[in-house]
C-alpha cells in the first residue's frame, strides 16, 4: 500500500533548492563598480564599451558590472532605480540626466555632491557655464555630464530636395512651404516623417515648433512653468504653428518609432524629420550615406539658433558600496581624450573645451560641436531636463493626442492643469536661482 | 485521518502566511491611497480621499475616464465574441468526430503564449504600411478595407481586443467543451430522432445547459480585462494620445514613471473594487461546491 | 450522428483554424527571412531560404533573460508547488472548522487582480533587499502563486478516493506519510497540471519583472523581448526570431503534455 517517494519528488525539491541558493552565491568580494545605464541599442552599447576599456586601462583592479537596461531615455531604468534607492542599496553610479531629473535625486538625498571631482578636474573652467547650472542644486554639484546631444536637428532626403530645388528651411514657416512643394508634387511622399509610438518625438517636434515662434527665452521660461499657459500668447502661437504642421505629418505616425521611419526617410518616401543627432547614427548604421542620401541642418536658425541640448551624466549615489571606484568613474569620464573617443561612437559631443571640433568623422557632429562653443545653448525640454519627469510623461500624452484632434484650448487647458499637477513651476526655481 | 497542530503548522502555515501577505500588501495599498506619497520613498503624509478627488473630478478626471471607458470597452467587445466563438466551436469540434483532435489545440495554442508575444506578433499584424493584415488585403485586391488600425486612435482599442479575442477564444472553447461532453449522450440522441438539425440541438440543447460553464468563462474573462496590461504596453504603449489607455497601465505610468504613488495606490483601489464584485461571489460559489 | 451533416461543419472550422494559425505562421516564417524579403513586405510568402543567423541575433539579446526566466520559473513553480499541496492536502483531505473560511480567502486572493499589490510588493522587497534580484522575482511569484497551487492540488486531490486515505489510516499511517508516500505519488498527474499551469503563467508574465528588474543580470525573457522592439526597430525577422524563442518551452509544454496543460487551465478556473 505505502509506495516510496519517486525520485522525482526529491528531485524538485533539489531543483528549488539549488536554485533559490544559486544567485545568492554570485555575490562576489572583489572590488567593484556596479554601473546602471540605458545604453543598449548598438552603437550606444560599443561607446559604452570605450569608456569601460579606458576606466579599466587607468583602474585594472576594478571589475564592471554591467546594468545595461533597454528603455529610450531610460524610461525603465528610473523604475528599479528609485526602488533600489529608496530601499538603500545603491549601485555605485548610474546614469541620469542633468537638469529636472538629477533634481529628482537630490531632493530625495539619493546622490552625493560630486564638488571634489568637480574642483579637482577644473570643470568651471572646462565645461560651459549653462551644465554647471544644470547640476548645481543647493549650491553643490551633484552630477558628471560627459557627452551632449543636439535635439534641434532637421534631417531631411537630399535627392528630393535637390529635385525640388528646396533649400533646407530655416524657420517652420519655411518648414510648412517646403513641405506644401513636397506634397503637390509628389502626393506619396510623406513631407514630414515622425513617429509617435513612444509618443517622446512629438515633444521634439513641438521644441524647433516653440524655438522658431518664441525664441529661446519663451522657450526656458514655458518648460520652468514661468508663463501662464492659459494666456500667454507665446504657447498659443506655438500650437497653431504645430496645429499647421499636422496635414504635413505622415499620416501613420502613431504606429511607428522614431527609428522605424528613419530609414524610408533616407529612402525618399518621406521628406524631412526633426529629431535629435542620435538618429545620424542609426542611418549611418543602415548605409545611408550623408550627404548622399540625407543631410540634416540645425533648425530653427531665426530668430535665434540654439544648441538644444540634452546632456547625460553619471552621479555618485549616496551610500555607495565602492566609493573609490564611483571617484575614479567619474574622474575617468572628464578626461578629454575618453570624451572624443566614446562620443565618435556615440553619436554626440563632447563638453568638454578641449575636444576639437575636427575629432568627429562627420560633417554634422563637427557642426554640432561648432554650435556648441559658438551659439547659445539651451537645455532640452526632453525626459525631463528642464520640466520635471512627471510633466513629460504628460506632456507627451497631451501632445501625441493634440495631432489627432487638434484643439488649442483644450491643449492649453490640459498643459496649464498638468503643469499645475506635476508642480512644474516649484520644481523648476533652480534653473533661474543665482 | 487523525491530525495533531503541528501537522496543522507544517501544511498549512505556509499557505496562510502567503495569503496574510497578501491581504496585508491590499491593505496597505489602501493605506497609500489615501495618502499624499510622491516619489519612490514612503511618504506617510495623510489626506483623505484626496487622491480620489482628484482622478474623479480633479486634474486627472478625463485620463481615469479614458481608461474606465477603454476597460468598459474590453468589457463587451472582448467577452461577448470570445464566449460565441467559444460555444461556437466547441459545438462545432464535438460534431466533427475524429478531426476534433488536430484542430482543437489550433484554437488553444495561443493561451500559451506570453501577452508580450502575440503584441509582438499583433502590432506587425496591425501595422497600417507595413503590416499582415493590410498586405494580405492588398494582395486579395481587397485595399479598400486596409485600416490605420492602431494608428488610429478610435480604432486602437477595438485592434487590442482583437488580439486579445484571438488568445483566449480556445480557453473559452475548452471549457464549453467539456461541459458539453458532461452531458448525457442520451438528450442529443433524443434530438436526432426527432429530426433537429444542429441549428436546433444547439439552440435547444446545447446552450440551456451550458450556464454553468457560462458563468465561469464569463467570470475568468472579466478578470482577464481587468489586469490587462502587457498588450497595452506592446502594442501601443497607451497611444495614440491616451486612446488606449486601461486602468492598469493607467496606475503603472502614474506609479513608476510620474511616481505619483498616491494616485497609482488610488486606481488600484478602484480597480480592487471592480474586481471584487466579481472574485468575492466566486469564490463563494466555489467554495460551496468544494464543501459540496 | 449523421456523417453528412460533418462536412461543413468541418470545412468551417478548419477555416477559421487557418485564420488562428496565421499569427503563428507569421510569426514563425518571417523569423526565417533576410531583411530583403522583408523590406520587400514579403510577409505572407513563405521564406526563401532558412535564415538561421536571425535566431542567432535574437538569442544573443535574449540569452541572459532566457537563463534568468528559468532560473526564476522553475524554482518558484516547483516551490508554489510543494507549499500549495501541502495545504491543498489539507484542505481536501482532513477537513477542519476552517477550511471553508481558508479555502475562501486563498481564491480570493488568488483572483484579484495582482496590479493592486504591485507598489507593496515593490516596497516589500525594496525592504527586504530583494529587489532587481532573482531570488527577489522567486519571492514575488510565490506569493502570487502559491494560493493558487494550493486551491487547484486540492481539486486534484479531492478526486483520490476515500478509501485510500481510511485505509492508510488504519495502517497506522500519519498525514506526513499519507501526504508525502501515498497521496503526492498517486496524484502525480494532477501535481504536473498544476506545475504547468503556474510554470506558464511565471514563464509569461510581464508586469512583475518590468516593475522589479533592471539588466543583464536578473532581467526575465519577457521585457527583454519587449525591449527588443525598440531597440532593433523595424527588424521584424529578428523580433518574430525572439518572440519565437521566448514561446518554446510553454508552446514545447503544450505540444508534449498537452493534456496535463488543458487539465491544469481548467483547474486553474476551479471549476
Amino acid at each position: 500500500m505505502i509506495r516510496r517517494p519517486r525520485i522525482t519528488q526529491w528531485l524538485v525539491i533539489m531543483l528549488a533548492a539549488v536554485m533559490t541558493a544559486a544567485p545568492v552565491l554570485y555575490a562576489a568580494d572583489q572590488q567593484q563598480l556596479v554601473i546602471y545605464h540605458w545604453w543598449t541599442a548598438g552603437g550606444e552599447r560599443q561607446a559604452m564599451q570605450v569608456i569601460f576599456d579606458a576606466f579599466t586601462k587607468k583602474n585594472p583592479s576594478t571589475k564592471i558590472v554591467d546594468n545595461p537596461v533597454a528603455g529610450g531615455g531610460g524610461i525603465t531604468l528610473k523604475t528599479v532605480l528609485l526602488g533600489m534607492l529608496a530601499a538603500k542599496i545603491p549601485p555605485d553610479t548610474f546614469q541620469s540626466l542633468s537638469g529636472a531629473e538629477l533634481k529628482q535625486y537630490v531632493d530625495g538625498d539619493y546622490v552625493a555632491s560630486v564638488d571634489d571631482v568637480w574642483r579637482a578636474q577644473k570643470l568651471d573652467a572646462n565645461y560651459p557655464a549653462v551644465i554647471g547650472k544644470m547640476t548645481t542644486f543647493k549650491g553643490q554639484h551633484y552630477g558628471i555630464p560627459m557627452n551632449a546631444h543636439r535635439a534641434n536637428w532637421l534631417f531631411y532626403n537630399t535627392k528630393l530636395f535637390n529635385e525640388l530645388k528646396l533649400a533646407p528651411p530655416t524657420t517652420v514657416d519655411e518648414m510648412i512651404a517646403a513641405a506644401k512643394r513636397i506634397k503637390s508634387s509628389k502626393p506619396n511622399v510623406a513631407p514630414i516623417a515622425i513617429g509617435t509610438r513612444e509618443k517622446w518625438p512629438a515633444v521634439f517636434l513641438f521644441d524647433v515648433t516653440l524655438l522658431s515662434t518664441g525664441g529661446p527665452d519663451v522657450y526656458e521660461k514655458f518648460y520652468t512653468g514661468q508663463l501662464n499657459v492659459k494666456t500667454a500668447p507665446e504657447v498659443r502661437a506655438a500650437l497653431q504653428k504645430f496645429k499647421d504642421l499636422i496635414p504635413y505629418l505622415y499620416q501613420f505616425h502613431g504606429a511607428k518609432t522614431w527609428s522605424d521611419i528613419a530609414g524610408p526617410m533616407a529612402e525618399g518616401q518621406m521628406g524631412m524629420m526633426v529629431i535629435g543627432d542620435f538618429a545620424a547614427g542609426l542611418l549611418v548604421q543602415a548605409g545611408y550615406k550623408e550627404g548622399v542620401d540625407w543631410d540634416a541642418a540645425g533648425f530653427p536658425k531665426k530668430p535665434q539658433e540654439v544648441f538644444l541640448m540634452i546632456v547625460d551624466t553619471f552621479v555618485r549615489p549616496t551610500g555607495a558600496k565602492h566609493p573609490e571606484a564611483t571617484t575614479a568613474w567619474l574622474t575617468n569620464l572628464t578626461d578629454p581624450k575618453v570624451q572624443g573617443e566614446f562620443n565618435i561612437v556615440k553619436g554626440s559631443i563632447a563638453i568638454h573645451k578641449a575636444v576639437p571640433d575636427t575629432t568627429y568623422p562627420d560633417k554634422l557632429h563637427q557642426e554640432a560641436s561648432r554650435t556648441f562653443k559658438s551659439k547659445r545653448i539651451v537645455p532640452s525640454s526632453i525626459h525631463g531636463v528642464l520640466a520635471p519627469p512627471a510633466f513629460l510623461s504628460d506632456w507627451q500624452d497631451i501632445l501625441t493626442r493634440f495631432l489627432y484632434s487638434p484643439d488649442i484650448n483644450r491643449a492649453l487647458d490640459e498643459i496649464s492643469s498638468a503643469m499645475e499637477l506635476d508642480k512644474v513651476s516649484d520644481s523648476s526655481g533652480w534653473y533661474w536661482a543665482k | 485521518m487523525a491530525y495533531t497542530r503541528a501537522h496543522a503548522l507544517l501544511f498549512l502555515a505556509p499557505l496562510l502566511l502567503i495569503v496574510l501577505v497578501m491581504y496585508g500588501m491590499m491593505a496597505w495599498t489602501v493605506a497609500v491611497s489615501l495618502d499624499d506619497w510622491v516619489g519612490m520613498a514612503p511618504v506617510w503624509k495623510f489626506h483623505g480621499l484626496e487622491n480620489f478627488r482628484t482622478l474623479l473630478g480633479g486634474a486627472l478626471r478625463e485620463r481615469l475616464f479614458t481608461s474606465l471607458r477603454n476597460n468598459l470597452i474590453w468589457l463587451v467587445v472582448f467577452i461577448a465574441p470570445t464566449t460565441a466563438l467559444g460555444l461556437f466551436l466547441a459545438y462545432g469540434l464535438d460534431l466533427v468526430g475524429r478531426a476534433e483532435r488536430v484542430l482543437r489545440p489550433l484554437f488553444l495554442y495561443p493561451i500559451a503564449l506570453s501577452f508580450v508575444v502575440s503584441g509582438t506578433l499583433w502590432a506587425w499584424m496591425y501595422d497600417p504600411d507595413a503590416g499582415v493584415i493590410n498586405n494580405l488585403f492588398r494582395m486579395l485586391g481587397l485595399g479598400r478595407w486596409a485600416q490605420p488600425w492602431i494608428a488610429d486612435p478610435h480604432l486602437a482599442t477595438f485592434c487590442l481586443v482583437g488580439a486579445a479575442v484571438w488568445q483566449y477564444t480556445g480557453f473559452a472553447m475548452t471549457l464549453y467543451l467539456a461541459a458539453i461532453r458532461d452531458m448525457p449522450r442520451e438528450i442529443f440522441e433524443a434530438a436526432r430522432v426527432d429530426g433537429a438539425t444542429d441549428v436546433q440541438t444547439f439552440r435547444h440543447v446545447v446552450i440551456p445547459n451550458v450556464g454553468h460553464a457560462t458563468m465561469i468563462v464569463v467570470a475568468m474573462l472579466i478578470l482577464v480585462t481587468l489586469k490587462v496590461f502587457d498588450l497595452v504596453w506592446v502594442m501601443t504603449f497607451g497611444g495614440p494620445g491616451i486612446s488606449t489607455e486601461v486602468l492598469p497601465f493607467f496606475m503603472f505610468v502614474a506609479t513608476f514613471r510620474q511616481q505619483f504613488v498616491g494616485i497609482g495606490a488610488a486606481v488600484s483601489v478602484l480597480i480592487l473594487i471592480l474586481a471584487v464584485a466579481v472574485v468575492v461571489p466566486y469564490a463563494w460559489w466555489s467554495m460551496r461546491r468544494l464543501a459540496a | 450522428m449523421k456523417t453528412a451533416s460533418r462536412l461543413p461543419w468541418r470545412v468551417c472550422i478548419a477555416g477559421l483554424a487557418l485564420l488562428w494559425l496565421l499569427p503563428l505562421y507569421v510569426m514563425l516564417a518571417n523569423s526565417l527571412k533576410t531583411i530583403r524579403e522583408i523590406t520587400q513586405s514579403q510577409y505572407v510568402l513563405p521564406p526563401g531560404g532558412f535564415e538561421v543567423q536571425n535566431y542567432a541575433v535574437a538569442l544573443g539579446v535574449l540569452r541572459h533573460g532566457l537563463v534568468n526566466s528559468t532560473l526564476v520559473a522553475l524554482p518558484a513553480t516547483a516551490l508554489a508547488v510543494l507549499l500549495g499541496s501541502g495545504a491543498g492536502f489539507f484542505l481536501a483531505r482532513l477537513r477542519f472548522r476552517h477550511s471553508q473560511a481558508v479555502f475562501f480567502a486563498a481564491t480570493i486572493a488568488t483572483f484579484l487582480p495582482y496590479q493592486i499589490v504591485l507598489i507593496p510588493l515593490t516596497q516589500l522587497l525594496a525592504d527586504l533587499r530583494l529587489i532587481n534580484t532573482r531570488p527577489g522575482l522567486i519571492v514575488a511569484y510565490l506569493l502570487l502563486n502559491t494560493p493558487m497551487a494550493a486551491l487547484i492540488t486540492a481539486t486534484f486531490f479531492q478526486t483520490v478516493p476515500a478509501e485510500m486515505q481510511e485505509a492508510a489510516a488504519l495502517d497506522g499511517c500519519g498525514p506526513v506519510t499519507f501526504y508525502w508516500r501515498i497521496l503526492l505519488p498517486v496524484a502525480q498527474l494532477g501535481l504536473l497540471s498544476t506545475a504547468i499551469l503556474i510554470f506558464t503563467t511565471i514563464w509569461n508574465e510581464f508586469l512583475i519583472p518590468t516593475a522589479m528588474t533592471q539588466g543583464t543580470f536578473n532581467q526575465l525573457a519577457t521585457p527583454v523581448l519587449a525591449g527588443l522592439k525598440g531597440n532593433y526597430a523595424q527588424l521584424w525577422h529578428i523580433q518574430m526570431a525572439g518572440a519565437t524563442l521566448t514561446s518554446l518551452p510553454p508552446l514545447a509544454l503544450f505540444v508534449f503534455l498537452g493534456r496535463y496543460f488543458v487539465s491544469g487551465l481548467m483547474a486553474g478556473t476551479l471549476k
